[in-house]
């Protein structure tokens, strides 16, 4: 089951980038999507069935060269059914909408068939992700993160006669690179000291890389905190965290899709899932895990600040995913995983909801993506309204205060608050998130009122 | 294109309520639900009748291990504590009391992320919805904060002039001087110019003498007698 929910998006990305000439346009479309309905539907029953006992299912052996012996196989606990879900379901749900939203395109010619490969790049994305998360070793696991980097590079530019599309692409894929280069140099290290990359073995070296020196540049730094570091300098690229993060917004030139698969709810929370995982190595290491906290309090705070003013309704999604980003590291950094998963999960669903919303009204609005240029189209567009008035309840966190009832953001948002409160004894990073939440409120509800309600704009410039 | 959006919908209004006991729960449930203990292993623990109180597997832990502070020194600890190692899909050592502590805030801080929600809904409420000029003059009194934030606090510019410029400016180097002046120079200076200088002194030299040849000969062995000299022959 595991395996056949892993390989079908692979068989229908394979079977409409190479096939569609033999099988036409429409089938390859609604065989990738009814290969992803059936990769989710077994993933709810993973998730629902799973006992709790990690799983590790064997595919094939892969390298057997001296220390390093590899097998791809699929690694099954509750970390990797979380995000089998959180994947599958909107991915699937992400293909659905675009049979809708790619139909007529623009940007191609009436006899161009763009379709399939669309599709096919959305699949090998999808297929890609899934190793990742289902990965039992380090290796398996960069393969991963390279797919999705890949599937990104070419989704981003899918708009081929756009010229910004071909530099967002570009950016997205060196900037990643930068984050790559020390997730390697993490991994190496991680090979050097544990003589394996399997997470069964790794994961049982973390008491004594916390009493180990590593010479690195130009000193000897303790080796849980080096390594730890690296790895987070790979999640910092994947995940938009500050000083990596200027290839999320710049990503936006993508299909709608697109941005609502890959850069919401699944590839940018690789980085968050990597920290998860790499737990029993991240908790010997208090230096870094101070930095993570330090550095997702601080890109939480930056992207809602820029999200305040931002035009481009893309963009103000963008930054926001950026800043939610920033809250989940908050909660890994300070060793509540649970949380950070937490907040993952709640927030693939409501921000891959707002996008999809956003990009029904940038359809219906015949590609105008400037809010200026919106208003009032709660009338002209009324389950979009809906649907966006939800996501925006819940990524601002509406809720009865001092219960548990509330929309999904309320709960998850307030449970990385606390922790943070109760992390940090009342710091920085409290304070930052909170602040944070005030600024996430104005945004959302600024792009919510300046789209549709108010007047109908034509030209008229709002600041 | 509506069924994605009511589906993320009923996500988006009830993951929240349905998932928060087994991911930020008590401690318990959460360790259950992540695999890190077995469900049967509660039944032994006593602690069905702690009720709310959420901290006792935390406090259940620490006092298998009195004097653990650091994380860093391992050497003491008992190997009770690191068998959680490794079981599970994550790991949270007997030290990190975050997840407890988090249940016993303040209410104030509870409330608070609601309190900011609020402010910014009031706030957006009246620049975007009644006073519609108020947006506008905020921008215009504060310009250097407002383009601050519209330029993303210049990452980008930055960026341009420390990484950007650079790298092109040596791409452009290694290129136009290296490649152009100095490999392609360099060929064409040894194809056209040293080159045909040595071989047409190499044709002189061919002049059919014996005397050429002799002389060849003899600045060779000098040449060796100097190397073996200077070199010891080695």
């Amino acid at each position: 089951m595991e395996t056949i929910l892993l390989f079908a998006p692979l068989v229908g990305a394979l079977i409409a980038g190479f096939g569609h000439g033999v099988i036409g346009d429409k089938a390859a479309q609604v065989l990738t999507t009814g290969l992803l309905f059936l990769s989710a539907l077994l993933s709810w029953v993973v998730f629902l069935t799973f006992d709790g006992h990690t799983e590790s299912i064997q595919i094939l052996r892969w390298i057997e060269s001296g220390t390093l012996s590899t097998d791809w196989a699929i690694r099954i606990d509750r970390l990797t059914t979380i995000m089998l879900i959180v994947i599958t379901t909107v991915s699937a749900l992400v293909h659905l909408y675009s049979i809708g939203y790619m139909a007529h395109d623009e940007h191609f010619r009436e006899s161009e068939s763009y379709r399939p490969r669309f599709f096919a790049y959305l699949s090998f994305f999808t297929f890609a992700m899934l190793m990742l998360v289902t990965s039992d070793n380090l290796l398996q696991l960069f393969f991963g993160w390279e797919g999705v980097g890949v599937a990104s590079y070419l989704l981003i530019g899918f708009y081929i006669r756009k010229q910004s599309a071909g530099a967002a692409a570009i950016k997205a894929f060196v900037v990643n690179r930068v984050g790559d280069f020390g997730f390697l140099l993490g991994i190496f290290a991680l090979y050097l000291v544990a003589d394996s990359i399997k997470f069964d073995d790794i994961f049982l070296i973390g008491p004594e890389l916390a009493a180990m020196e590593l010479h690195f540049l130009w000193r000897d730094w303790n080796a849980a905190n080096l390594i730890a570091f690296l790895l987070f300098v790979g999640a910092m690229g994947k995940s938009a965290q500050l000083i990596l993060h200027t290839w999320l917004p710049d990503a936006m030139e993508g299909p709608t899709p697109v941005s609502a698969l890959i850069h919401a709810a699944t590839m940018v929370t690789a980085g968050v899932f990597l920290v998860c995982r790499m737990s029993p190595i991240m908790e010997f290491a208090p230096d870094t895990m101070s930095f993570v906290v330090f550095l997702g309090a601080s890109t939480a705070f930056f992207a809602a600040t820029v999200g305040l003013v931002q035009n481009d309704i893309k963009r103000v999604i963008a930054y926001s995913t950026c800043s939610q980003l920033g809250y989940m590291f908050v909660a890994a950094g300070l060793g509540v995983y649970s949380v950070a998963m937490f907040h993952l999960l709640t927030h693939a669903f409501f921000k891959a909801m707002l996008f999809l919303g956003a990009g029904s009204v940038i359809h219906g609005m015949h590609h105008e993506q400037d809010m200026r240029n919106y208003g009032d189209l709660r009338k002209k567009m009324p389950y979009t309204f809906w649907a966006m008035m939800i996501g925006t309840l819940a990524i601002t966190g509406v809720g009865i205060p001092l219960t548990h009832y509330g929309f999904a953001g309320f709960l998850s948002k307030d449970a990385v608050i606390e922790s943070a409160y109760a992390g940090t004894k009342g710091g920085y990073a409290f304070w930052m998130l909170v602040i944070a939440a005030l600024f996430t409120s104005f945004y959302s509800w600024r792009l919510m009122f300046m789209t549709f309600f108010g007047s109908s704009r034509g030209d008229r410039a709002h600041a | 294109m509506l069924v994605p959006l009511a589906v993320l919908a009923v996500g988006a209004i009830f993951s929240g309520m349905l998932f928060y006991k087994p991911f930020f729960g008590d401690h318990h449930k959460v360790e259950v639900f992540f695999g890190i203990v077995d469900d049967s292993e509660a039944q032994g623990a006593d602690h069905a009748d702690v009720g709310f109180s959420l901290i006792a597997p935390a406090h259940a832990a620490s006092t298998a291990e009195p004097e653990a502070h650091a994380t860093t020194d391992q050497s003491d600890k008992p190997k009770k504590i690191l068998d959680k190692l490794g079981k599970g899909a994550i790991y949270m050592s007997p030290t990190n009391t975050v997840l407890d502590d988090a249940h016993h805030v303040h209410w104030l801080v509870k409330v608070s992320p609601f309190i900011a929600m609020a402010l910014g809904f009031i706030t957006a409420w009246l620049f975007y919805m009644t006073k519609l000029d108020l947006p506008r003059r905020v921008a215009e009194s504060n310009p250097v904060l407002y383009r601050f934030l519209l330029n993303k606090w210049y990452f980008d510019e930055i960026y341009d002039v420390i990484f950007v410029r650079p790298t092109q400016w040596m791409g452009r180097t290694f290129w136009k001087l290296g490649d152009g002046k100095i490999i392609d120079g360099g060929i064409n200076g040894l194809a056209m110019g040293i080159i045909p200088f040595f071989t047409k002194w190499a044709a002189r030299m061919q002049s059919g003498y014996i005397f050429t040849y002799a002389f060849g000969m003899v600045i060779g062995i000098a040449v060796l007698v100097t190397w073996m000299t200077i070199a010891g022959g080695k």
